[in-house]
């Protein structure tokens, strides 16, 4: 029997504010376990939460992005469980009026459908050191503000649910709403999956599947969970709707501990919170802020610079990234020719020392200088690499390192000749299987030329120059 | 949710419709596991008489005519409605209603032993506490 997929995910990504939710506790990443914490997030005795103005904004345009319908009114609630992460025994949450709701998100041609996003805060980080009969709990994270994203159960196949996050990594990493990192736990997500003959109209049972680091792992996860569904139903079983935990190295699902009671939250208006009411002028300063996005600007490089469809889509896949590309073209570069220079050039070698564009010590400005002195002839391509790398290392400009390095192309023909004239004086063997005919034997004498020249020779001329002094031989 | 909801009308000189909720053993001992507390079997039944008179003094709540009041799940809803000029730039305009926002301001909490000095157990600058996993 042929079976259909269906997919449903929740993400968790952490907004990029300087502090928490509720407090004004850090956000920041790998510091002293309970050195961020103060009496709120805390959840210590009659402490009242305020809102993040900025984890809001974020959220707002996040919801944007994402195509949702913004609630005007909207509030938190209080979702109700004991958990030693948890240190008001409820977490700060959203409910039945969450921040956004019926959104989409593009995935190809197919528009995936978007629930609801709401805000939320964090839980702390639990350890569990081996061999011991304790677990620690370090409260720094707690009360992180998180924006939670579900999806309509309308992804169809594993490889879609990790295209999903993709696509969605891109818009939010774009918007500098979240970093995105899997790794450091600033994007979390659990999968809801389950089969049906194809052709049935009824969802099948599905299951929550938990415990992914990587986009890779959650579809290696979902792959696996669904082979277990299908096998489970063509023995005539049923599938249990229950929680999953991958676990990595036996890249196996197993089903998690069942908890000795269901999850009853008890959820409840959160009576320490005034409510969030929207006002349109705000809501549309911030939409002008989301006007754009990567795959918007990707449409626009490809009509109005006529880039290929790779190289828009890696210029475009961050933010600053597109905005260098944009100002170099601004200020005179050729779009082309900028491109294959941050392509080919810039970016591996930021890359190589960890640097994020935004830290580039060659700027848009020495960019349009180089490639204007390569256009002048002033310089050979080659050289102007070299360059790059300088102004890399030293941040000074191209022209005052052309300077100091006397690096400018060797114009004047008699110096060049003075050259030519000697090459072909050392490599007889050469000129000779040259004369009977082997082309590639000319190629070898412009490459010692600009051996010698130090690459500062135009090697069009030094073919020239060479041929003619040959004939005259 | 209280599993077992039963439903009994009982017809009342206001001639209007009282749902009572009939607590059983089960709910009390289900919401006591829920809220983490230990029960000895009288108090399951103290318990079961004490929820099942405030259900009943709700359901005498409800009789009361609230047509032309408004849902009140935050007392300062009722004095302002929500504003129309947005208070969201982070000042505050001492209104009530909605919106009450701080600026995005890391500030440094508690020190570490601080933050440690009411844990009844400690270990490597975190709460310890017993093994949940």
């Amino acid at each position: 029997m042929k079976y259909e997929t269906i997919v449903g995910l929740e993400v968790h990504v952490q907004l990029l504010t300087n502090s928490k939710l509720f407090c004004n506790c850090s956000t920041k990443f790998g510091e002293k376990a309970n050195t961020q914490v103060c009496p709120i997030c805390l959840g210590m005795p009659g402490v009242l939460p305020v809102i993040n103005e900025q984890a809001v904004r974020l959220a707002i345009k996040s919801a944007f992005a994402l195509h949702c319908e913004i609630l005007k009114f909207t509030r938190f609630a209080r979702k109700n469980y004991f958990y030693p992460d948890l240190p008001k025994n409820y977490q700060i949450s959203q409910f039945e009026e969450p921040l956004a709701i019926n959104g989409y998100l593009n995935l190809g041609k197919k528009k995936i459908g978007i629930k609801r996003a709401h805000l939320e805060e964090d839980a702390g980080k639990l350890l569990h050191p081996e061999e011991e009969a304790y677990s620690l709990v370090d409260f720094n994270r707690c009360g992180i503000p998180l924006l939670e994203i579900v999806s309509q159960p309308e992804l169809k196949s594993p490889q879609e649910a990790e295209d999903y996050l993709n696509v969605l990594k891109l818009i939010l990493k774009y918007l500098e709403v979240s970093d995105c990192n899997m790794e450091e736990g600033s994007l979390r997500c659990d999968a809801n999956l389950s089969v049906r003959p194809q052709g049935e109209n009824n969802l099948g049972v599905k299951t929550e599947v938990k415990n992914m680091n990587s986009f890779k792992s959650v579809r290696k996860a979902l792959s696996y969970e669904r082979e277990r569904q299908i096998k489970l139903l063509e023995k005539g079983g049923k599938v249990n709707q229950e929680t999953m935990l991958w676990d990595e190295k036996k890249g196996i699902t197993l089903p998690m501990r069942s908890k000795e009671e269901s999850q009853d939250y008890r959820y409840f208006p959160e009576p320490d919170l005034i409510p969030l009411a929207f006002n349109e002028e705000w809501l549309k300063k911030i939409e002008q802020e989301v006007a754009e996005l990567p795959e918007t600007r990707k449409k626009r490089f490809i009509e109005n610079y006529f880039l290929s469809d790779y190289d828009a889509g890696v210029l475009t896949s961050q933010k600053p990234l597109a905005d260098y590309f944009e100002e170099t073209v601004s200020r005179g570069g050729k779009p082309k020719l900028v491109s294959n220079w941050i392509l080919t050039e810039l970016l591996g070698r930021l890359n190589s020392r960890h640097l994020t564009i935004g830290q580039s010590p060659f700027t848009p400005a020495h960019l349009v200088e180089l490639l204007k002195l390569i256009e002048e002839g002033k310089i050979s391509g080659k050289i102007g690499k070299d360059i790059l790398a300088k102004v890399f290392d030293s941040g000074k400009s191209p022209t005052s390192i052309i300077k100091e390095e006397k690096l400018t192309q060797i114009s004047g023909n008699a110096l060049l000749l003075k050259v030519v004239v000697e090459v072909i004086k050392e490599n007889p063997k050469t000129i000779s299987d040259y004369k009977k005919g082997k082309e590639r034997a000319l190629g070898f004498l412009v490459g010692m030329v600009m051996k010698k020249t130090k690459g500062r020779a135009n090697p069009a001329n030094v073919n020239k120059l060479l041929q003619e002094e040959i004939k005259k031989l | 949710m209280v599993s077992n909801v039963k439903q009994l009308t009982l017809k009342k000189k206001t001639d209007k419709i009282i749902f009572l909720m009939k607590i059983t053993k089960e709910d009390v001992v289900y919401i006591s596991r829920l809220a983490k507390i230990k029960l000895k079997e009288e108090e399951v039944g103290q318990y079961q008489k004490n929820l099942e008179e405030i259900l009943l003094y709700v359901e005498k709540l409800k009789t009361l005519p609230t047509e032309k009041v408004k849902e009140t799940t935050h007392i300062l809803s009722q004095f302002t409605p929500p504003p129309t000029s947005s208070p969201l730039e982070g000042e505050d305009k001492g209104e009530g209603g909605a919106n009450r926002l701080r600026k995005d301001v890391a500030v440094k909490g508690l020190e570490q032993k601080d933050a440690l000095s009411n844990a009844p157990a400690k270990k490597d600058g975190c709460f310890r506490v017993p093994k949940v996993i």
